[in-house]
């Protein structure tokens, strides 16, 4: 049972803030995922975790034990680093073994241990290979094997795969998954790739300017965003996000808070919603509806790139009037090309409402038959 | 006819490019093999040739092997032999042991760095001469290090002129002018060890002693065989400040071989023996350098 809970961690670097009120539970045998944009803080975050980095506030605690202002080899912590900082001038067995060295394991026992883990990361055939002959993926693996042979407490990986081409980021991640599933391991990891967190993480922590922006499962945070900052960052293209405001008092039809002239209807906006101020409007780029000819309640907008992938097309259009461009993914049967007209409806339960001016997500109060707001039920 | 010509002139032409691209690997090294040549090559062929001479009034005659045998078998050289070794392994031992020292502290304090790592190129950047006439200010009768020593000396010490201290007094200024570059080199190596893999060390338990052996020293090896190497061919040529500071005395006590060679060469004419000598020193130099490598495991 190893569960690891952050108290209101705060990292100051002089004047400048690394983390601030950091206030996490990793529970026993998650796999955590610290995700978010570089600088966001979750490096220094993980730091604190590994000893590497002492919190200006707040403690860090392992199954109720105070382990703040512990070296980081009295933590039972193992981990990887994002350059793998493996021992060059020791070779690949060697390099594993060391932990159980230090720890003043007998020769034999270490290398049965070695040749155990080698066979788990199905690399016994480099046992005997120095580090520079290695390839990238390889080197990976020796140093989660250099993590994963003490059998530590907690595992944490410092974007571990950001230096693998992209069918290799692929197939690790993977093996990645599988290994902590089997060795049951608290693990927390780091990474800017939002594809990575996804697939990765039981429980995804998304950062922004040092601070924790939402905690969920990677279902939740893609359908549940707590505001436009994780909204925008999860997901691929990033969610489109309009500044508007109801028509008139208590209108199921929205227009742009600016001088452009397009208007959508949108069911079931949230009561909380003043009716004259405007607010942030956010679609992800499927959940369009694309119509070649006029329909009621859809937005008029002009084709300006297509981009067919395949079963479905990737259109950059702009609304009348207004020189933002919406990033809207269409069937590839809808045959649209440069400089076509097209019409945009919203369909019913995927339109999201931010607060124009903090970003937070606007709910709606009570659930009601015709809400177009989802409240992380989605499938 | 001119057909013919041209297609032999043309011919002519493709056959010297080709030639030219055949050896253009010695042709691009040539200038750097004429430099050799000239300050290398050429001096060691020369000195070769000359020891195998005696100078004297009469002129020179070829004596084969008999400068050889004769220094090697005189207990003059091997007096000046142990008297630079013995200056070698004081002056060296001295100067890497400090050097390196200086460079961990340099390492660990980030403060004043870059200020003591300019301040330390001054010496090095003096010519030995020079060094060695400042220090002879300080070993005046009643000079700076008299006044420094006066509570634990009856009186003036004769640094240079008492035989049993005189060639340890050659050792300090060597080490003050020196030690800095060993600094220079080692804390270059020091910070060539990546945080990160300290840092991993120090996350597979690895306390500080641990990975200063483990981490540090490996990564520093190759640098402190490569300064070891070049203070002791260093030491061993010494020169000026021996010339400057005792030329040899008192009593030979600070004859070391390049003083003996000097002595041989410009004050008794034999340049056959002076030759003789300089051959031998590169001998020696050349098995230390290998023996350091390889036992030390290290490919420069």
């Amino acid at each position: 049972m190893v569960r690891v809970r952050y108290d209101d961690v705060t990292k100051r670097y002089g004047n400048e803030i690394g983390a601030k009120d950091i206030d996490i539970t990793i529970d026993d045998g998650e796999f955590a995922v610290l995700l978010g944009p570089s600088g966001c803080g979750k490096t220094t975050t993980l730091r604190c975790l590994a000893g590497l980095t002492d919190p200006t506030e707040g403690g860090i605690r392992i199954d109720g034990t105070d382990i703040t202002n512990r070296h980081p080899k009295n933590r039972d912590i193992a981990m990887v680093f994002q350059e793998l900082a493996l021992y060059p001038h020791m070779g690949v067995a060697a390099n594993i073994g060391y932990p159980l060295k230090v720890e003043g394991i007998d020769k034999a026992t270490r290398r049965e241990r070695v040749e155990e883990v080698a066979e788990t990361l199905d690399i016994s055939e480099l046992l005997d290979r120095e580090t520079d002959e290695l390839s990238g993926g390889q080197r990976q693996r020796v140093a989660i094997g250099r993590a994963i042979i003490r059998r530590p407490s907690v595992f944490l990986m410092d974007e571990p795969l950001a230096s693998l081409d992209a069918k290799l980021k692929v197939e690790m991640r993977n093996e990645i998954k599988k290994l902590q599933r089997e060795l049951g391991i608290t693990t927390l990891y780091v990474t800017h790739d939002q594809e990575e967190a996804m697939t990765l993480g039981d429980t995804l922590i998304v950062m922004n300017d040092g601070t924790v922006q939402q905690v969920g499962t990677p279902t939740e945070v893609y359908h549940d965003p707590a505001n436009q900052f994780v909204a925008g960052f999860i997901g691929s293209p990033s969610m489109n996000f309009l500044q508007v405001r109801r028509e008139a008092v208590g209108s199921q039809r929205v227009v742009a808070a600016n001088d452009a002239t397009f208007s959508f209807s949108v069911k079931g906006l949230p009561t909380a919603l003043d009716d004259t101020e405007p607010f942030v409007l956010g679609v992800r780029p499927q959940y369009f509806s694309v119509h070649q000819s006029p329909v009621d309640g859809a937005a008029k907008a002009e084709v300006t790139v297509t981009e067919p992938m395949g079963d479905e097309q990737l259109l950059t259009v702009q609304l009348d009037d207004d020189n933002r461009e919406l990033a809207v993914r269409a069937p590839f049967d809808v045959a649209v090309s440069r400089s076509d007209t097209i019409w945009l409806g919203i369909s019913a339960d995927s339109a999201y409402v931010f607060d124009a001016e903090t970003g937070e997500r606007i709910r709606q109060a009570e659930a009601s038959p015709d809400t177009v707001v989802p409240t992380g039920s989605r499938p | 006819m001119s057909l013919q010509s041209d297609t032999a002139i043309g011919s002519r032409y493709e056959s010297a490019l080709l030639w030219v691209e055949d050896h253009l690997r010695w042709l691009l090294t040539l200038p750097a093999l004429a430099v050799l040549a000239a300050f290398f090559v050429y001096p060691v062929g020369r000195a070769g040739v000359l020891s195998l001479y005696r100078f004297d009034v009469a002129g020179r005659q070829f004596v084969g092997l008999g400068n050889y045998v004769a220094i090697l078998t005189a207990g003059a050289f091997w007096q000046s032999l142990w008297i630079t070794a013995k200056f070698m392994f004081f002056a060296v031992s001295l100067e890497v042991g400090l050097g390196i020292a200086i460079a961990f502290v340099l390492n660990s304090q980030v403060r004043f760095r870059g200020l003591v790592q300019t301040i330390g190129l001054v010496p090095l950047v003096i010519s030995p001469t020079v060094v060695a006439l400042l220090w002879q200010l300080l070993y005046q009768n009643g000079g700076v290090l008299d006044s420094l020593v006066a509570p634990l000396t009856n009186g003036p010490v004769p640094w240079l002129s008492d035989p049993s201290i005189a060639l340890y007094a050659l050792v300090l200024p060597d080490v003050w002018q020196m030690t800095p570059l060993v600094t220079l080199i080692v804390l270059a190596g020091l910070q060539s060890v990546p945080d990160h893999v300290q840092e991993a060390a120090m996350m597979d338990g690895a306390g500080r002693m641990r990975r200063l052996v483990d981490v540090t020293l490996p990564y520093i090896k190759e640098l402190v065989v490569l300064v070891l190497i070049l203070r002791i061919i260093g030491t061993m040529r010494v020169f000026a400040k021996v010339f400057v500071l005792t030329r040899g005395g008192p009593a030979r006590s600070t004859e070391v071989i390049s003083m003996a060679m000097y002595r041989e060469a410009f004050s008794y004419g034999n340049y056959g023996r002076a030759s003789t000598m300089a051959l031998l020193l590169l001998l020696i130099a050349v098995a230390i350098t290998y023996a350091f490598a390889t036992v030390s495991e290290v490919e420069f």
